[in-house]
């Protein structure tokens, strides 16, 4: 019985209000369906980090046994390096994993998984985790830039112990342009929303339930629940009705929560229904793309025992909405800044030093000294407590902590000011200096607990610096 | 073997303090080496060897980078020239290297020179650039110098109560001895209202409790206690040298530190204090140049210094007690506070205006009978803390 075994979600802190967009550029026109809020990354979160926080929610901080990586974005950071080995990495996979990048369509979420899910049938990996992540940037001013939330989605399928058994799946793939950016493109471009909406979308969804039905010999009164790609809430809505049987398109998209979340999309909400769905419900989850996707789910007596551990619900209420349209530009670096400008600087850097300590930085090995048990970070020849040479061990660091001391910079040239800086003392020893971050200013104070979330610190030589930040424990 | 009163300071000068737009590093060199050695009554023949002092020769284009700098501003030529940098305290890390040259024997007359010249480039890029451009890639970064001092405030204010208040109160005393000091960066009294509505540069620490960036440079001449007379009467001897030095960039990553006191300067001010007989440094020191780079730092360094205890160097503050004319005067040149932080050259400027306070020198900010002065220089993270003791023959 192969399927889900486990999912993770994140949901970035930061969320911008649709009317605010609305006000900032005279769309009052617009107001009536401009609702709700997008969730924003913050400047230091990329596909990349959300992946990572959402894959170590979804195996819990443990990737014992699990021997795939399927990374899934339209926007990864880098056309050229593994995003999933990168995401691997900082989720500590073995060596010996595989690692796959998935991209170039909105569908390559649910193709990542149902390519996770043939290579635990065919018996070629134990367990495989399928991260989907998108930061998707529309033109300034164009609708569909306030429609965009970033927000990323991970599950862990195996044989053993499933939550939600994959029964089957069918795709379409065609050549079709609806929403496309080239390699030299900065923002998603579009053409005749309405042609896209009604010859793909809406064309594509129905023909892939249809080719599901037809090979499952399943009809719509044997499901529960479809659970598909929202692009929009007015598409969304169409859908449901044209598709003859609006009442499975009962789950919350979330888009007002979030907003159209691109390759996660289908795979948050499934995340979200999850929570509440019923031992034996079957679920149909849709993809969208080029073509589409659909995986026929069927729910578990397992979930009874799980659906308390996904966090969505909390994600979803621990929010700032304390975030600027003119920030949010600033984040994504869409205004234009002069080269040496004030707030960029160039930091020292070093592949073969970062080479040598990718354990430590990415995976957050410590060490412990076996003659004086004293835990460490960074790694250290000699032991920093009892002086012995080469006597510490690695030792994988828990990524929750207290706030020992702090200061928040106002002259570092972060992205974003100010910076704060925390000294936190991790549950098990070691203690780590690092940026805090997803943080009021008013609210840390010596004692504060924190948990490390992997983030972007900066750029230098054109290479993405990540790390481990604090952020307040919400929940 | 103690190097107890072998050494005199047998010359002294510093430049004046500040945004010197109109002065070059040279000029500054120059006008403080020639300035050491015309009080001394030496001239640039009789000088057998130089200390050099400079922290950042990279905001200089290159000046300090190494002991030739000497001859290319001072045109002191064929001879042994040491470039120091050890953080903050390398001036008087150059001046102790010095101190045990002479006190060998290999040298008669040695001049030690700090020189910095921050404000060629903005403040910005100075020390700013250097702490983001700078270190590990990632490990650390985030750390500014006023960073590294608010995170021990942070903790201080945590374990001991106080407030802004309290440091602003170490700001306000600095600035009044600096607008008595015709070489400050800074001439102007402040009030603690005024600190406290500053902006904030490193919470808790804000835009007064910080050190400006300061050009300027500072020069002293040394011989063998036994042949300053040949040269002048108005010398002062050196009676405790003291370095130590703690962990650095990775000191907050240490599960062992305190983020609190400064174990350098402890120990510099112990091997300090031992050489010159030192028991009770509250009631012996006359007058103490110590290292405020932030008033958080002068609060530690009370403590850390013998002057008060453990978490009590805050009442000292408080109680007006180190003021020019209280108890136990401390920082009367206005400190680096005022008076300004040319990084290479601070330490040598301490040892030149503890030098003027004993030898009577000190005009409007003269601590009255000084006859045992200190000086305390830290650098880093407050990991390398260098202590020195003098004293009237």
């Amino acid at each position: 019985m192969a399927g889900i075994k486990s999912v993770g979600v994140h949901i970035p802190y930061y969320r911008y209000p649709r009317s605010d967009w609305v006000k900032v550029w005279g769309q009052e026109q617009l107001a009536g369906i401009m609702l709700g809020e997008k969730a924003v990354a913050n400047f230091d979160e990329d596909p990349v980090t959300m992946g990572v926080t959402a894959a170590l929610k979804a195996c819990q901080d443990n990737p014992a046994g699990i021997e795939a990586l399927y990374f899934a974005s339209t926007t990864p950071p880098y056309l050229e390096k593994s995003n999933a080995a990168l995401t691997a990495c900082a989720v500590d996979l073995t060596e010996d994993a595989r690692t796959a990048d998935f991209s170039g369509t909105l569908k390559a979420g649910t193709s990542a998984l149902i390519t996770a899910w043939d290579c635990v049938r065919a018996g070629s990996v134990k367990n495989a985790i399928v991260v989907a992540s998108d930061i998707r940037l529309s033109e300034p001013r164009f609708y569909m830039e306030t429609m965009m939330g970033d927000c990323a989605a991970a599950c862990v399928v195996g044989e053993d112990d499933v939550i939600a058994e994959i029964k089957d799946a069918v795709s379409l793939n065609t050549e079709f342009t609806d929403v496309w950016k080239r390699i030299s493109d900065r923002f998603l471009r579009y053409d005749d929303e309405r042609y896209s909406s009604t010859h793909g979308y809406l064309k594509y969804v129905p023909l892939v339930l249809k080719k599901l039905f037809q090979k499952t010999g399943l009809t719509p009164e044997n499901i529960n629940r479809i659970i598909a790609y929202a692009p929009e809430g007015a598409t969304y809505m169409a859908m449901a009705k044209r598709s003859g049987f609006p009442q499975l398109w009962n789950t919350d998209p979330l888009l007002l929560q979030i907003g159209n979340a691109g390759v996660a999309s289908p795979l948050i909400q499934l995340a979200n229904y999850l929570t509440e769905a019923k031992p034996g419900e079957k679920i149909i989850l849709v993809g969208y793309g080029n073509g589409a996707d659909a995986i026929l789910l069927e729910v578990t007596d397992r979930i009874e025992n799980y659906r308390d551990r996904i966090d969505i619900k909390k994600q979803l209420e621990a929010k700032s909405t304390d975030v600027t349209y003119a920030k949010i530009l600033y984040w994504r670096n869409s205004l234009k800044k002069n080269v040496d400008s004030p707030w960029e600087f160039q930091p020292f850097t070093s592949i073969a030093s970062i080479d040598r300590q990718r354990k430590y930085i990415f995976a957050l090995y410590g060490q412990r000294c076996t003659k004086c048990n004293t835990t460490y970070y960074p790694p250290k020849r000699v032991c920093p407590s009892c002086g012995e040479r080469d006597s510490s061990e690695d030792v994988k660091l828990s990524k929750k902590g207290t706030v020992y001391s702090f200061e928040i910079d106002h002259v570092f040239p972060n992205v974003e000011a100010p910076t704060c800086m925390t000294i936190v003392d991790l549950e098990g020893g070691g203690r780590v200096l690092t940026q805090m971050t997803d943080y009021k200013p008013d609210e840390v104070k010596v004692g504060l607990e924190v948990e490390l979330v992997f983030r972007k610190y900066h750029e230098a030589k054109g290479i993405y610096h990540y790390f481990w930040k604090a952020r307040p424990k919400r929940f | 073997m103690s190097i107890k009163d072998k050494i005199a300071v047998i010359g002294i000068a510093q430049t004046k303090f500040g945004e010197n737009f109109d002065m070059s590093y040279e000029d500054m060199a120059v006008e403080a080496a020639f300035g050491a050695m015309e009080d001394a009554g030496v001239g640039p023949d009789d000088i057998q060897a130089v200390w050099l002092s400079t922290f950042d020769p990279s905001i200089t284009g290159g000046m300090g980078r190494a002991g030739s700098t000497i001859v290319d501003v001072l045109s002191l030529r064929d001879r042994p020239v040491s470039r120091v940098t050890n953080y903050c305290s390398s001036g008087t890390d150059a001046f102790r290297n010095a101190c045990f040259a002479v006190a060998s024997g290999e040298y008669d007359v040695v001049l030690v020179l700090g020189c910095e010249k921050m404000r060629d480039v903005g403040s910005r890029e100075s020390l700013v650039k250097g702490a983001a451009e700078g270190g590990h890639p990632v490990w650390g970064k985030g750390m500014t110098a006023p960073g590294m001092f608010a995170m021990r405030a942070t903790r201080y204010f945590h374990k001991y109560g106080i407030g802004r208040e309290t440091l602003a109160k170490v700001a306000v005393k600095n600035h009044y001895h600096g607008s008595l000091n015709p070489y400050a960066h800074f001439r102007k009294e402040i009030t603690v209202d005024k600190v406290l509505k500053a902006p904030l540069i490193a919470y808790p620490l804000g835009l007064f409790d910080c050190t400006p960036t300061t050009d300027g440079a500072a020069a002293a001449v040394i011989t063998r206690a036994e042949n300053a007379k040949s040269f002048t009467d108005e010398y002062v001897l050196v009676k405790g040298l003291g370095l130590s030095v703690g962990v650095g960039d990775r000191v907050f990553f240490d599960p062992n530190d305190p983020v609190l006191n400064f174990q350098s300067t402890k120990e510099a001010a112990k091997q300090a204090y031992e050489m010159a007989e030192i028991k009770d440094p509250r009631k012996e020191i006359d007058l103490a140049e110590v290292h405020d780079c932030f008033t958080i730092t002068e609060i530690l360094n009370y403590e850390d210094l013998g002057f008060a205890e453990e978490g009590e160097g805050w009442k000292l503050i408080e109680e007006g007690k180190t003021y020019k004319d209280g108890e136990i005067p401390v920082n009367p040149s206005g400190g680096l506070k005022s008076l300004g932080h040319p990084i290479g050259a601070t330490g040598v400027r301490m040892i030149v205006e503890v030098a003027n306070h004993l030898l009577g020198r000190a005009g409007d900010r003269q601590v009255k009978d000084a006859k045992i002065g200190l000086a305390h220089n830290l650098g880093g993270p407050g990991s390398v803390a260098t202590v020195v003791i003098l004293g009237q023959p």
